[in-house]
């Protein structure tokens, strides 16, 4: 696996320190009380920042494109360097990888051929407002107080479902706003083979055939003999696929721009885990053509 | 967080109302070799909703729900769209020719063999969108094909599987299907 964005350190690490300028402004902030007339702040939010501004043309876009593959190549780099991944699961998320590079590459030289400049390298703000998040309540945060998943394999399966399936929608999404129609035809390519990863990733979690259609979607025409509705129950559960997510391949008879929910974690006092929300790229997480992965941190 | 189901019976909208963006999309409902192209399509996913029922009715069966008829059923929905987008009625419209052709590989009992069969016409139907995608001037024409398309993809994945090839990933992944010659030249 090649990765043009080399880390200094650990990437949990750069995860946890890339707000350092964050934090500087807020230990700043509570110095000298005679200067700095910036309201005070309490917690580890992030440092509110402006929303950029600019026309948001195909080189942004593709711009954009391009750090997310570059993500994903990060998160599966993690999951392994954290020891996350499931045998059943070695071989695609290998392949997954090895796509994901040639996706990052192909955008490279349409954004060249574009006129813009390459952005190799994660997104900034999906990496800090998402995948920091999803992570620390995979693999736990001391200084947070956050403990350990209780199934760290179970939830990297479901976090590399739901970047495949943010993939997918995020080219789906491109086809609209871009001006190029052969750009077009370019990204639909890449959605279909994110896609394909959501489709194995789904097969290997939940076995077949259960693995092909939600319920949601094709709801079975007679009722389930355990007299139980709705979800999975332990009783029916594949002992080859216990403790891993349940996933389907297809979940909707269109290609969907929905955002989706990703619960990963150890529950709570309450039973809940921790979500995030994983949303195709707006005005926050777009690469504009100002910003550089040296500026981004990377 | 309380799940909604989603509504599966209709495309997304697609996203070139937002207006942040410049496009240099046709507005309005295809025309040309767009809608020839479009219409070529209709033809062919009532085509393939015909050919899947056509396996169910030889005794192809993937158990409850049966996998073959939920593809077919979606290849309707896709017709109907298509439809709607260019104006066509969908009776009428279907690829007869498409139908015989295939009809053969799809009128079998044996899951594997029609799965086989699926397998290739969905990456076709894969590899067709795409190159609409990146050629028709109407942009909620390519929306649409890429809300299709997607869903499509993830049949491939699911016939190869069918298709006794669960365990090749290149088979899973990979589409090296070569695009249905459909009517019309690309961009009018």
């Amino acid at each position: 696996m090649s990765n043009l964005w080399v880390p200094a350190f650990s990437r949990r690490a750069l995860l946890r320190y890339g707000g350092v300028a964050s934090l500087g402004a807020l230990v700043a902030a509570c110095g000298d009380r005679g200067g700095d007339e910036t309201p005070g702040r309490v917690g580890a939010a992030p440092t509110a920042t402006d929303r950029p501004t600019g026309e948001v043309n195909d080189v942004i876009l593709l711009r954009t494109a391009q750090s997310l593959e570059y993500t994903a190549i990060d998160v599966y780099g993690t999951f392994e360097d954290e020891g996350l991944v499931d045998a059943a699961f070695t071989e695609a998320f290998a392949a997954f990888v090895d796509d994901h590079q040639e996706h990052a590459d192909t955008l490279g030289g349409l954004i060249t051929a574009a006129g813009g400049d390459e952005f190799a390298c994660p997104n900034p703000w999906i990496m800090s407002r998402a995948v920091g998040p999803i992570l620390d309540n995979i693999l736990g945060d001391e200084a947070q107080d956050i403990p350990v998943s209780d199934n760290p394999q179970r939830d990297a399966v479901a976090t590399a479902l739901a970047f495949e399936n943010l993939a997918g929608a995020t080219y789906q999404a491109l086809v609209a706003s871009l001006a190029e129609r052969e750009l077009r035809g370019e990204v639909v390519r890449i959605a279909a083979e994110e896609a394909r990863h959501a489709s194995v990733i789904a097969l290997l979690a939940t076995g077949v055939p259960k693995a092909y259609v939600s319920p949601v979607l094709a709801p079975p025409e007679t009722p389930e003999t355990s007299g139980e509705t709705g979800t999975t129950t332990a009783a029916t559960e594949d002992p080859a696929t216990a403790g891993r997510p349940t996933a389907y391949v297809l979940t909707d008879r269109f290609g969907s721009l929905a955002a989706a929910t990703l619960a990963v974690g150890k529950p709570n006092e309450a039973g809940t885990r921790f979500s995030a929300t994983l949303e195709t790229p707006a005005e926050n997480s777009f690469i504009y053509e100002q910003m550089t992965c040296a500026a981004a941190g990377s | 967080m309380k799940t909604v189901p989603p509504d599966t019976t209709q495309p997304p909208v697609p996203a070139s109302t937002s207006g942040d963006t410049a496009t240099t999309a046709t507005p309005g409902a295809p025309t040309g070799a767009d809608a020839d192209a479009l219409a070529a399509m209709l033809g062919i996913e009532l085509a393939a909703g015909e050919l899947y029922r056509a396996a169910g009715d030889a005794g192809a069966t993937t158990g409850n729900p049966d996998l073959f008829a939920v593809i077919g059923d979606s290849h309707d929905a896709y017709a109907e769209s298509l439809a709607a987008l260019v104006g066509l009625p969908v009776s009428g419209s279907i690829d007869a020719a498409f139908v015989d052709a295939r009809r053969p590989d799809f009128e079998s009992s044996d899951v594997a063999a029609v799965a086989d069969a699926g397998y290739v016409l969905e990456s076709e139907l894969v590899r067709t969108y795409t190159e609409l995608v990146g050629s028709v001037a109407n942009v909620d024409a390519a929306s649409l094909a890429a809300s299709i398309l997607i869903v499509e993809s993830r049949h491939c994945t699911i016939m190869a599987d069918l298709a006794g090839r669960g365990n090749d990933l290149t088979a899973l992944l990979d589409n090296d299907a070569t695009p249905l010659d459909v009517a019309g030249e690309p961009g009018s």
